[in-house]
C-alpha cells in the first residue's frame, strides 16, 4: 500500500499493482546500471553503514 | 551537523512507546492540513501492524519518518505470477528540513538510502525480496526519486531493483 491523496479529495491506501504486463513484470528482475551504482555507494558508504544504529 | 540520522524504530519495544514519539512527532510539524489525513490513516495502519514506521532524528530533532511493508506485486499475463517486495507507504520530510542539504545531500536522499540499505538487508537475510516499490505524490516528487534511481513500473508506481 502507499498513502496518496486520490481524485476524490481524500487519502487511500493504495494497493501494489497486482496486474502488470510480462514486461513490466521482468524490470523488476534485474537492476539497472544506475541502479547499482546507488546500491554500491550506500553499501560501501561507511556512513550509511553507521547512520541508522 | 553530524553525517548521522538516528533511526530510532529500531529501538522500540513496543507500540505505546512509539505513538509517545510519534504524537510529538506530529506536533512538532503542525501538520498542514492536507498532511493530517495522511497521518491519521498511517497511525491506524501501525497500530493494525500493517506498516512499520521509522521515525528519523538529528541532534533531537524530527527530521523525517518513513513507513514501509511488504506487498505483493503481481502479473496478469499467461500463468499469475507474484513477487514480494518492500514497499514505502509514507516518506515524510519535516516541513523545517525540506530542500535543506543534510551534509552533501537531502534529508530525503538520505531516508531513501536507508530504505535501499533495509532492503540490501532483508535480502541478505531472507533472499528474494529485490525491489523498493513506491507511488509517488506528485511529478515534482517523482522526478525526484527519477533522479535517485528509481524506474517507471506501471502507472505512476516506481521501482528500484537490486537484483543482480
Amino acid at each position: 500500500m502507499a498513502l496518496r491523496k486520490l481524485m476524490d479529495g481524500k487519502v487511500h491506501d493504495v494497493p501494489a499493482p497486482k496486474s502488470l504486463s510480462q514486461v513490466q513484470f521482468e524490470k523488476l528482475k534485474a537492476s539497472t546500471q544506475k541502479q547499482k551504482e546507488v546500491l554500491t555507494r550506500i553499501v560501501k558508504s561507511s556512513n550509511v553503514m553507521s547512520a541508522f544504529k | 551537523m553530524s553525517c548521522q540520522l538516528l533511526n530510532r524504530a529500531v529501538n522500540y519495544a513496543n507500540y505505546e512507546d512509539f505513538s509517545k514519539d510519534f504524537d510529538k512527532f506530529v506536533y512538532y510539524n503542525k501538520y498542514e492540513v492536507e498532511d493530517r489525513e495522511s497521518i491519521k490513516l498511517l497511525k491506524e495502519m501501525i497500530a493494525d501492524g500493517k506498516t512499520v514506521c521509522h521515525l528519523f532524528y538529528e541532534n533531537d530533532l524530527p527530521v523525517g519518518l518513513l513507513s514501509l511493508s511488504f506487498e505483493n506485486v503481481g502479473s496478469s499475463d499467461g500463468v499469475a505470477l507474484s513477487i514480494t517486495a518492500l514497499c514505502v507507504d509514507y516518506l515524510f520530510v519535516s516541513y523545517n528540513f525540506r530542500n535543506k542539504n543534510f551534509c552533501t545531500c537531502r534529508i530525503s536522499h538520505k531516508i531513501l538510502d536507508f530504505a535501499i540499505k533495509t532492503l540490501y538487508d532483508l535480502n541478505n537475510t531472507i533472499g528474494t525480496i529485490n525491489n523498493l516499490i513506491l507511488l509517488p505524490a506528485n511529478n515534482d516528487v517523482k522526478n525526484f526519486y527519477l533522479d535517485y534511481g528509481f524506474e517507471s513500473l506501471s502507472g505512476e508506481w516506481l521501482y528500484f531493483s537490486i537484483a543482480k
